[in-house]
């Protein structure tokens, strides 16, 4: 997604201004001359300079649309496989706890192989080594916490 | 620095589990410096929830090595498919592709990697002498000397990291806010934490870095047309063939041939590499451009000419290695892999800076001789690297993107064991594509993460120390001689932009920030 800048600029601007108004807010220490509302402050006037900077030179730029939206079908399947790095992690996260690392792991693995174009018989054989190595190192080596889930009991 | 100090550094550096740290670090930089689309930073931002479990000297020797080789073997995708591996190389892919086509790919990738090696060793060397020399002199530096230090590592860092020093100087202060989340240091008030307990602790850097360098790579690769040349994708000219020549053969007549370039190369890589925010890829640049101006035959450049490769790749290692002068020697992180590395430092209790040279000399020598056994490794590592070359661009990208999406999600996940720093590396991956998708370099938002409570603490010590007269900033010597030059910095940069509106149509230095 390409946004303007005569549209970024102003939201900068804005963000800035807002955290200002949040700095603003924090209470101050008796006989503290610079608080901790010193850095937030300062950065948020930077953003409206700033903002107002790329405002400025936004204007003077060719006229585009404020908004350009890549054009995800044309990507193809890539497109779908970028959409489901995201959400496949994002819904990793959900089911993290009650299925476990390994098999949300190879799920998501699984599906991302598929939508890039990987063969099955690739599919089915990295996924899970790959996988299950990697619960081993950081479980059984590291001893990171990781939820074996539904595999609790059955994986050493 | 006394033998004693070096010689017991040197048995640290010895030890069996550094020495394999290097090894694995090498070989993995390797790997991930080979493939296109995959950079050394990212390369560094995935090791990082593995030196959690390391000590401190294998965790650094692990970064060292690995973005050694990482951006060396960044060479081989130029050469061979004229696709920069990091923004390093873009300085003379051009130069390396043209003698893959003719035939010279091994050539090409001998040069690389043999100079490079040289260029980091002597980087090293300026780094083992300069160093504790600095930091001797750096020990009178008061709060208000360390407040300009970190200003000006800042102010650099925007101002070259890409084509827009106002995008840079967004993408700065956004970093530095993200700092400000949690606890307030000095106080202890909560600052844009909205009530969230997890936010009290602050943003952990670690997975805003896997997030910015790793995710938001992968989806920059997988929303781009897959249009990406494999090993043998010819256009009529003679195909890389990596297997039929000898690798470094000739090498030495290079070396003699050409003694000024790699002189002037490894001189301006390690003087210009060790200012805060320049590091090695724009010392390539401008040894490239140096190179052809004074070259006898410049009309060769751009045509596979070896002068140009030899002088850039020397500067290109040796600004690598010098780049640590200001992270060790100041705390200050001069580019996105030192900021890790300082980072990576602070989580082990070891505070970069002129006290760490006084107090614990070993520790910071130690890590300047991993910088020498990293870049000795090149040369065999570099043999194997340009025999198996076209085996490593091979491996297709349906299977490594999914290993590394997996390798975000846990390694955002292990630093606290908790989901929510998952939820911050996606956060932040996405701004980071969304950042760059729009003219905004990714790099200074990890500086600005890693400097900002270096900048408010010994800003607020300062003012404590000076009963909050800001005059106090000048009463130092040193201090005022930087608070002028930083003062300078800005008025200057200020001048050049309106120079540059008044007189519209000049061209901007290239934009490498697409390949950090």
């Amino acid at each position: 997604m390409r946004i303007a800048d005569r549209l970024l600029g102003p939201v900068l601007a804005l963000f800035g201004l807002f955290v200002i108004w949040e700095a603003h807010k924090l209470p101050a220490v008796p006989g503290v001359r610079f608080g901790a509302d010193l850095l937030p402050t300062g950065a948020g006037v930077l953003l409206v300079l700033f903002g107002g900077l790329i405002l400025l030179s936004g204007l003077r730029q060719p006229q585009e649309a404020l908004l350009h939206l890549d054009d995800w079908k044309a990507r193809g399947l890539n497109g779908v496989a970028a959409l489901w790095a995201f959400g496949g992690l994002l819904l990793g996260m959900v089911l993290f706890e009650p299925l476990g690392f390994p098999l949300t792991g190879i799920l998501f693995m699984a599906g991302m192989m598929a939508l890039m174009g990987a063969r099955a018989a690739v599919i089915v054989t990295v996924a899970p080594i790959f996988v299950l190595l990697l619960h081993y190192v950081f479980s059984g080596l590291l001893k990171v916490s990781l939820p074996a889930g539904v595999l609790d009991g059955v994986l050493p | 620095m006394s033998p004693a100090t070096l010689l017991e550094s040197l048995g640290m550096v010895l030890q069996v589990q550094v020495l394999l740290a290097i090894l694995g670090g090498a070989v993995y930089g390797l790997f991930i410096g080979a493939l296109p689309g995959l950079t050394a930073t990212m390369a560094t931002a995935l090791l990082v929830p593995l030196t959690f479990y390391m000590a401190p000297l294998p965790a650094i020797a692990l970064i060292v090595s690995s973005t050694a080789m990482a951006i060396t073997a960044g060479d081989i995708p130029g050469a061979l498919l004229r696709i920069p591996g990091t923004p390093a190389s873009a300085a003379y892919t051009e130069e390396s592709y043209a003698m893959t086509r003719r035939g010279d790919a091994v050539r090409a990738l001998s040069i690389g990697f043999f100079f490079s090696a040289l260029g980091g060793l002597i980087g090293a060397g300026a780094l083992l002498v300069t160093g504790p020399l600095l930091a001797r002199v750096s020990l009178n530096f008061s709060s208000f000397e360390f407040f300009w230090l970190a200003v000006l590592g800042l102010l650099a860092c925007a101002l070259v990291s890409g084509s827009n020093p106002v995008k840079g100087g967004v993408s700065l202060v956004l970093g530095v806010l993200v700092s400000t989340v949690g606890l307030d240091i000095t106080t202890g008030q909560p600052r844009f934490t909205f009530g969230s307990l997890e936010l009290m602790g602050g943003v952990s850097f670690i997975p805003v870095m896997i997030g910015m360098f790793a995710f938001s790579e992968i989806l920059r690769g997988l929303s781009a047309k897959d249009d990406t040349p494999r090993p043998g994708d010819g256009d009529g000219d003679r195909p890389a063939d990596t297997r039929s020549q000898r690798p470094f053969q000739g090498i030495w007549g290079l070396f003699r041939r050409y003694p000024l370039s790699v002189l002037r190369g490894t001189s301006l890589g390690a003087s210009l590499g060790a200012l805060p925010g320049v590091g090695g890829d724009l010392a390539a640049w401008i040894a490239y451009g140096v190179s052809a101006r004074f070259s006898k035959t410049p009309e060769r450049f751009g045509k596979g000419h070896e002068e140009g490769l030899i002088e850039a790749t020397s500067a290109n290692n040796a600004g690598l290695s010098s780049a640590w002068i200001p992270a060790l020697v100041f705390g200050i992180p001069g580019d996105a892999v030192t900021a890790i590395a300082v980072g990576v430092l602070y989580m082990k209790g070891v505070a970069p800076g002129p006290r760490l040279f006084a107090e614990n000399p070993t520790m910071p020598t130690a890590i300047i001789l991993c910088f020498f056994v990293a870049n000795l490794l090149l040369f065999p590592l570099g043999y194997v690297a340009i025999r198996a070359a076209r085996l490593v661009l091979a491996v297709p990208r349906n299977v490594i993107v999914p290993m590394i999406l997996i390798c975000c999600f846990l390694g955002s996940f292990a630093i606290n064991n908790t989901l929510f720093g998952v939820a911050i590396m996606l956060v932040a991956g996405l701004a980071g594509y969304l950042m760059e998708r729009n003219g905004f370099p990714i790099a200074p938002v990890i500086l600005g993460l890693v400097l900002g409570p270096v900048l408010e603490s010994n800003f607020i010590m300062s003012m404590q120390i000076a009963r909050g007269d800001l005059a106090g900033f000048f009463d130092r010597p040193v201090s005022a001689v930087l608070g002028v030059f930083v003062i300078a910095v800005i008025a200057l940069t200020i001048l050049s932009r309106i120079r540059k509106a008044l007189r519209p149509g000049r061209a901007d230095r290239p934009d490498t920030s697409y390949i950090q």
